[in-house]
C-alpha cells in the first residue's frame, strides 16, 4: 500500500531512471526509426477520432455512437502510449507510462465489452445494397397503396357526384372546402366560385343562406348533428322544399375540423303531402254531404211512412164508408172528410215538393246579400202580424254586415224564424226578436235570432225540432215545416242549424253557414 | 147477449183516423165507449187523473196508440205509462197502429213489453172484432 502511494506521489519523478538512449545500445539509425515510427503512429492515432467526429457531424442517425466514443477514447490513449514511447529516449517517465498504458488497458477492455455486446445489433444493421432493395420493394409496394387510394377517391367521388342530393364539405371557418355535382342543378353559379368562400360571399342575398349559416356555426360550436326543413327558391328550380342535414367531423380533441353537409329535395313528397291533404277534406266535404244526403232520404222514408200513406189510408176507408151507406146525411159527411182528406195530402205532397226543390237546388245561384235589407223585407211581409202582436224587433250586423248565399233561402229562413218568433210569442210579455250576426277568425259566418217566447222543453224535443210535421205547441196554426224546410234549405248549402231555449224564457236560433266550406 | 168491453182508448191526432176508427168500433157492436186523446201527453194527464181521483173505474181495456203525434208522441207515451203501470189497477192491452211500414218502427214497437202487437193502418172492422174476442176470450 505504501508503495502504491509513493508511485502516485512520484508519478513525474524520473531521477531513478535512465533516458532509454544511455540504457542498453541504441544506434542513431535505430534509436530514431523506433522515436519516429511512434511519433507518426501516435500523430495518426490522434488524427484518426478528429476524422471519426467529423464523420459523426456529418452524418446524422449514426447508430452506436457510444462504441465511437469508446472508440476514438482507446484510439487516443493508444496514441499517448506512443507519443510516451517516444519521449522516454530522452524523459524516462516510466511511472506515468504504467499509468497511460493501464488507462488504456481499461479502456481497451471496456471497448472490447461493448463491442462484443453491441456486435449482434451490428450485425443486424443492413448493407447500403439491402436497405436498397428495401426501399425498392416498399416503393413498390406504395405504389400500389396510393392506386389503390387514387380508385377510392375516385369512387367516393362519383359516389358523392351522383348522389342527387346536394352535398358540401364546409371547414370551421364557414368556407366551402368541396361541393358536389348535384349542386349545378339548382346553382347558376359555377362549382369552382365556392370553394374558399363563405355562404354570404358567394349568395349574399339568397333567403335560405342565413339560416343555413346558422345552423352551421351551430354545429361547429356544439359538435351536434342537426336536421331541417326549409322552404325557399332556388334559381334552375323555383319554389322548393329542402331538407338539410349538418355533420360535423371532429378531430381527437373533439373540435369540429369541418362539416358535412347534405341538402335533398323534398319538393315531390311536400307536393303529394298537400295533394293527400286536399284530398282528405275533399273527401270529407263530400262524405258531410253524403250524411246530409242521407239524412234527406231518411226524412223522406219517414214522410212517405207516416204523412203521404196515413192520408192515403183515411181516403179509401172514407171512400169505402161513402159507398156501403145510404143516409144522405152520412154521405154529406163523409164528403166533407174526403174533402179535408184531400186538403191534407195536397198540402203535405206540397211541402214534400219543396223540399225536394231544395234538394235538387244545390247549385243555386249565389249573389251577395246585406242581412239588413232581407229582414227589413221580412219585417214588411209580417208587418201585420207585427202590428197586432206589437213585437219589438232588433238587429246587429255590424260584426258581419253581408253574405254570399241564395237569396231565396235566406228570405225562406229569415221569415221563417222571424214568423215562428211571433207565433210562438208569451201571452204574459210582449215578443222581443233580435238578430245578430257574427264572424269568427276562420270565415265562419253565423246569425242568432234570439226571442222571450213560449221556447222549447229540448230535454223532451231536442231532437225532433227541425224534423217535418212536429209541433210542439197545441196551436192550431202549427203544421210543423217551417222550421223542417230552413234546416233543409241550411244543409244543402254545408250549413248547420242549432237551437238553445229554456221553456217559457224564450228560444234562440243559431246558423252556421258555411261549416262546410271551412272543413 | 154477448159480452161487451167497458171502455177503448184511441191515441191520435188524425181526427179523420178517430172518425173512422169510432165507425169501425161501433161497426163491431163490442165496445161500450170510445174515448179519444189528441196526444200522448192528453193521455197521461187522463191516466194520471184517474190515480189522483183513485178511480180506476174509468180504465180502458185497451189502448190504440198513433207514433207519430204533436206534444208526445207514442214513443213517450209509452215510457211514461212504463212508470205509470205499476200503480194502475188494470192491466191495458196495448196496440200500436200506425200507418208507418218503416221496420225500424215495427222493431222498436216488437222492443216494448207493453206493446201487445204492432198494426198498420187502415184498421178494418173485422180486424177489431178478432181483437176483441181475443181479449174476452
Amino acid at each position: 500500500m505504501k508503495s502504491f502511494f509513493e508511485y502516485f506521489k512520484e508519478l513525474f519523478q524520473t531521477s531513478d531512471f535512465m533516458p532509454r538512449w544511455i540504457c542498453g545500445h541504441w544506434t542513431e539509425a535505430h534509436g530514431w526509426l523506433y522515436i519516429l515510427s511512434n511519433i507518426v503512429i501516435g500523430l495518426s492515432y490522434f488524427a484518426i477520432p478528429v476524422m471519426l467526429f467529423v464523420f459523426i457531424k456529418k452524418k446524422k442517425n449514426i447508430p452506436f455512437k457510444g462504441v465511437f466514443f469508446l472508440f476514438s477514447l482507446f484510439i487516443i490513449f493508444c496514441g499517448v502510449t506512443h507519443i510516451l514511447d517516444a519521449t522516454i529516449f530522452w524523459i524516462p517517465f516510466y511511472r506515468l507510462n504504467a499509468l497511460v498504458l493501464f488507462i488504456t488497458a481499461v479502456i481497451s477492455a471496456v471497448t472490447v465489452f461493448t463491442l462484443y455486446k453491441k456486435l449482434p445489433l451490428a450485425l443486424n444493421l443492413k448493407s447500403p445494397e439491402q436497405l436498397q432493395e428495401i426501399i425498392d420493394s416498399q416503393t413498390a409496394s406504395l405504389v400500389l397503396v396510393n392506386q389503390l387510394l387514387t380508385d377510392s377517391e375516385e369512387q367516393f367521388k362519383a359516389l358523392v357526384n351522383n348522389n342527387p342530393d346536394v352535398i358540401t364539405l364546409m371547414d370551421a371557418n364557414l368556407r366551402y372546402k368541396f361541393v358536389n355535382d348535384s349542386l349545378s342543378k339548382i346553382s347558376e353559379k359555377s362549382l369552382s366560385s365556392y370553394i374558399g368562400k363563405t355562404p354570404f360571399e358567394v349568395l349574399p342575398d339568397h333567403p335560405h343562406t342565413e339560416a343555413f349559416t346558422n345552423n352551421l356555426k351551430y354545429v361547429i360550436e356544439s359538435g351536434t348533428k342537426v336536421h331541417y326543413e326549409v322552404d325557399t327558391t332556388v334559381d334552375k328550380m323555383g319554389q322548393v322544399y329542402f331538407s338539410v342535414d349538418m355533420i360535423p367531423l371532429t378531430n381527437k380533441w373533439n373540435h369540429v375540423n369541418d362539416v358535412i353537409t347534405i341538402t335533398k329535395d323534398i319538393t315531390p313528397i311536400r307536393q303529394n303531402e298537400k295533394k293527400l291533404y286536399d284530398t282528405i277534406t275533399k273527401l270529407e266535404k263530400f262524405s258531410m254531404r253524403l250524411e246530409y244526403k242521407r239524412n234527406t232520404l231518411q226524412d223522406f222514408t219517414y214522410i212517405v211512412s207516416h204523412n203521404l200513406r196515413s192520408p192515403t189510408g183515411n181516403l179509401l176507408s172514407l171512400i169505402d164508408h161513402y159507398k156501403r151507406t145510404d143516409s144522405a146525411e152520412k154521405k154529406e159527411l163523409l164528403l166533407s172528410k174526403i174533402f179535408d182528406v184531400s186538403h191534407q195530402l195536397g198540402n203535405t205532397v206540397h211541402d214534400l215538393g219543396e223540399v225536394l226543390n231544395i234538394t235538387n237546388n244545390s247549385n243555386l245561384n249565389t249573389e251577395t246579400l246585406s242581412f239588413k235589407t232581407i229582414v227589413d223585407n221580412q219585417v214588411q211581409n209580417l208587418a201585420a202580424q207585427i202590428m197586432e202582436s206589437g213585437a219589438v224587433i232588433s238587429c246587429d250586423f255590424s260584426a258581419c254586415e253581408t253574405i254570399t248565399y241564395p237569396k231565396v233561402y235566406l228570405e225562406s229562413i229569415l221569415l221563417n224564424l222571424l214568423s215562428n218568433a211571433i207565433k210562438y210569442a208569451s201571452e204574459k210579455r210582449k215578443p222581443v226578436i233580435h238578430f245578430e250576426s257574427s264572424i269568427s277568425a276562420k270565415g265562419l259566418i253565423s246569425l242568432t235570432c234570439t226571442d222571450n217566447g213560449l221556447g222549447i222543453d229540448l230535454i223532451k224535443y231536442g231532437k225532433k225540432i227541425f224534423s217535418l210535421h212536429k209541433t210542439f205547441h197545441n196551436n192550431p196554426d202549427a203544421r210543423g215545416v217551417g222550421l223542417f224546410i230552413t234546416r233543409n234549405q241550411i244543409n244543402s248549402m254545408g250549413g248547420s242549424i242549432t237551437v238553445e231555449s229554456e221553456p217559457d224564457k224564450g228560444a234562440t236560433f243559431i246558423i252556421h253557414f258555411n261549416e262546410i266550406e271551412l272543413l | 147477449m154477448s159480452k161487451k168491453l167497458d171502455s177503448v182508448c184511441i191515441i191520435d191526432d188524425d181526427f179523420i183516423y178517430q172518425f173512422l176508427a169510432k165507425e169501425e168500433i161501433a161497426y163491431t157492436n163490442m165496445v161500450e165507449s170510445v174515448i179519444f186523446f189528441n196526444n200522448g201527453d192528453k193521455a197521461v194527464q187522463f191516466l194520471t187523473s184517474t190515480l189522483d181521483n183513485n178511480d180506476q173505474t174509468v180504465l180502458p181495456d185497451i189502448i190504440f196508440l198513433d207514433i207519430n203525434m204533436p206534444v208526445m208522441d207514442g214513443w213517450e207515451f209509452l215510457e211514461a205509462y212504463a212508470i205509470l203501470k205499476p200503480q194502475l189497477g188494470k192491466n191495458i192491452t196495448i196496440y200500436v197502429v200506425s200507418s208507418s211500414t218503416d221496420v225500424r218502427d215495427f222493431d222498436r214497437a216488437k222492443a216494448i213489453s207493453e206493446v201487445s202487437d204492432y198494426i198498420i193502418k187502415p184498421v178494418s172492422g173485422n180486424q177489431l172484432k178478432n181483437i176483441f174476442n181475443n181479449l174476452l176470450a
